[in-house]
């Protein structure tokens, strides 16, 4: 897009709407000329604003270099079970991990084989920003599908992900270039396999293993919200990719109930709910239920009744919560999207299909314009699913970090 | 030292500030608001924004999020109905005689994004490609919205359409 002329500058006649195919423009356009508006700021005053603001993150940066290099750097393993009678947990209360990644493990939080599992945490002791991620991954629906899950996540697999290169040091997560590299960030892994929610015994699960994801995000957001002000968290992005997207959508209300003098943000990433007819397929959202005893919020069956539409959760979320912000990624080469959405699409018995390519753009489009409708900030990525993992190679203003940067209101 | 903020300061600011108006559904102070916190902004990183492909699509975008916030935070239910009562009064003052009354408050009533996309198309006079990447959401995601929009306009706009929309 090329820089423009300002076609207001001198004539009215001269702003026209460049081939606009209908005759709205010029009406559109009287009523902005007829428009009184306000003298625009000196030019010396925005400079000195700029300056003044330009001072202040300096200032800010060497606050934070200098908390840093004091902190401790142990670098050892964390094994922390604070879990009190209410059995939340304080994730934060990572010792000596100032800026690098601890494996916390805790004797409460199970993968779906029944070992126990943890969090992946790095604290940024000097941020007041936490990021709460829950993880990507393949889900456990089925005897297929469940045979690719991996049904553990251990300390091992941890260590894999925070190497050079590791998954939990890609895209926004990049401790050195990535969006979120000054904040603390907890990631939750997929070790469960039911979108971080099952509720199941092991006797409905799909493989005769317990789906407890819902148990152990529980503890995690209910000790999150429990410690957060304790360490100095003031802002919390509840963000997901994938199959942890879908957590954001139903976890939300819990942090929000709690966090009312905390700035939180929902941000879900290659989880959408479009409206297309068909999607989701009836076969999935009756396996949602079968295998996992998912639910929706009791506000919801208040506020809705007849057939469910997902598509409904972006006015659900920002009606229920109008103060807090809300930001969908969408990704248009989104295999586990196609993959998930596309179970059943024929007939239930043989789910391995996918939404064709063209029309899962298509159904993305879709979800975009509902979410925008209802308040949401979009971005869409032309691309493969699970964005905020990613190194998108794009030098546009309307990239990632930008565009997470307007949706955080990052300013100094 | 000239380093070409002030002249660029100068053409770009009234042209923000007019496509905010629209996107914010007609509402001065937002518009000037926006666009003075936008510059700020654009001064703040003036060497960054300088270099860019297009600094006013940058600045644009920027005032578009500012609006959009300090919006919601007004509670954007109030502002619409602001408006709506403050044209109600002011067609009681001075007949709609040009249909710009109508034609605000069917603005404002529109959803944010639909008024962003029709701000960048019509004010700007951006294609939808071009709204697209400024937005960045797809072109067939604009069509949608400016679909919807357009028709929206037009039944708010019915009892005025056959002398505004037909010349």
């Amino acid at each position: 897009m090329g820089d423009q002329p300002d076609r207001f500058a001198d004539a009215p006649e001269a702003a026209d709407a460049s081939g606009t195919d209908d005759d709205l423009a010029p009406h559109i356009r009287d009523a902005v000329i007829s428009t009184q508006l306000r003298a625009a700021a000196p030019v010396e005053s925005i400079k000195r604003h700029g300056r003044r603001r330009r001072r202040r993150r300096r200032l800010a940066r060497v606050g934070a270099g200098a908390a840093a290099a004091s902190a401790l750097t142990l670098g050892a393993l964390v094994v922390i079970d604070t879990a009190d009678e209410n059995n939340d947990l304080d994730v934060l209360a990572v010792e000596g991990s100032n800026r690098t990644w601890q494996w916390s493990e805790y004797d409460s939080l199970v993968s779906r084989d029944g070992t126990t599992t943890g969090v992946s945490v790095r604290r940024n002791d000097a941020s007041p920003d936490l990021l709460l991620y829950f993880r990507p991954g393949p889900v456990c629906l089925d005897a297929a599908s469940c045979a690719e899950h991996p049904a553990s996540y251990t300390e091992a697999d941890h260590n894999a992900d925070v190497a050079v290169g590791g998954a939990l040091n890609a895209g926004t997560l990049d401790p050195e270039s990535g969006y979120f590299r000054d904040w603390t960030v907890v990631a939750v892994p997929n070790a469960t396999g039911d979108l971080h929610l099952g509720r199941t015994g092991a006797d409905a699960a799909p493989d005769g293993r317990a789906h407890v994801g819902s148990n152990n995000t529980r503890q995690i957001i209910k000790g999150v919200i429990k410690h957060a002000k304790k360490h100095g968290i003031e802002r919390i992005v509840l963000a997901g990719s994938g199959s942890g997207a879908f957590t954001v959508y139903r976890a939300f209300e819990a942090v929000d109930e709690s966090f009312s003098d905390v700035d939180v943000i929902g941000l879900t990433d290659s989880a959408s709910f479009p409206t297309t007819p068909g999607l989701p397929t009836n076969c999935l959202l009756t396996q949602f239920t079968d295998a996992w005893n998912l639910n929706l919020p009791r506000a919801w069956s208040d506020r809705y009744t007849g057939p469910l539409d997902l598509s409904r959760y972006y006015e659900f979320l920002t009606e229920q919560h109008p103060s807090r912000r809300f930001g969908l990624i969408t990704a248009d080469d989104d295999e586990f999207g196609r993959s998930l959405y596309g179970r059943g699409l024929d007939r239930c018995a043989s789910p391995n299909q996918k939404v064709p390519a063209a029309a899962w753009v298509e159904a993305m489009d879709d979800a975009s314009a509902t979410a925008i409708d209802a308040g949401w900030d979009v971005f869409e990525a032309a691309g493969r699913e699970d964005v905020l993992l990613r190194d998108l190679d794009s030098t546009e203003r309307t990239d990632l970090d930008n565009w997470l940067d307007e949706l955080m209101e990052n300013q100094p | 030292m000239d380093d070409g903020f002030d002249e660029w300061y100068r053409r770009e600011r009234p042209r923000v500030e007019r496509i905010v108006l629209v996107a914010c559904g007609g509402d001065p102070d937002v518009a000037a608001d926006a666009s003075d916190e936008a510059m700020v902004r654009a001064y703040e990183r003036w060497r960054r924004v300088r270099a860019m492909d297009n600094p006013h699509g940058w600045v644009t975008a920027v005032a578009l999020n500012v609006a959009r916030r300090k919006f919601r935070r007004r509670s954007h239910e109030r502002r619409v109905l602001d408006v709506a009562s403050r044209t109600e009064t002011d067609v009681a003052a001075d007949p709609d005689v040009d249909g710009s009354v109508t034609l605000w408050r069917a603005i404002a009533a529109l959803p944010r994004r639909s008024r962003e996309v029709i701000a960048l198309r019509y004010v700007d006079g951006l294609t939808e490609d071009q709204v697209a990447a400024s937005l960045g959401i797809a072109v067939g995601t604009v069509s949608s919205i400016l679909s919807r929009a357009r028709r929206e306009l037009r039944r708010e706009l019915e009892p005025h359409e056959s002398d505004q929309l037909s010349s």
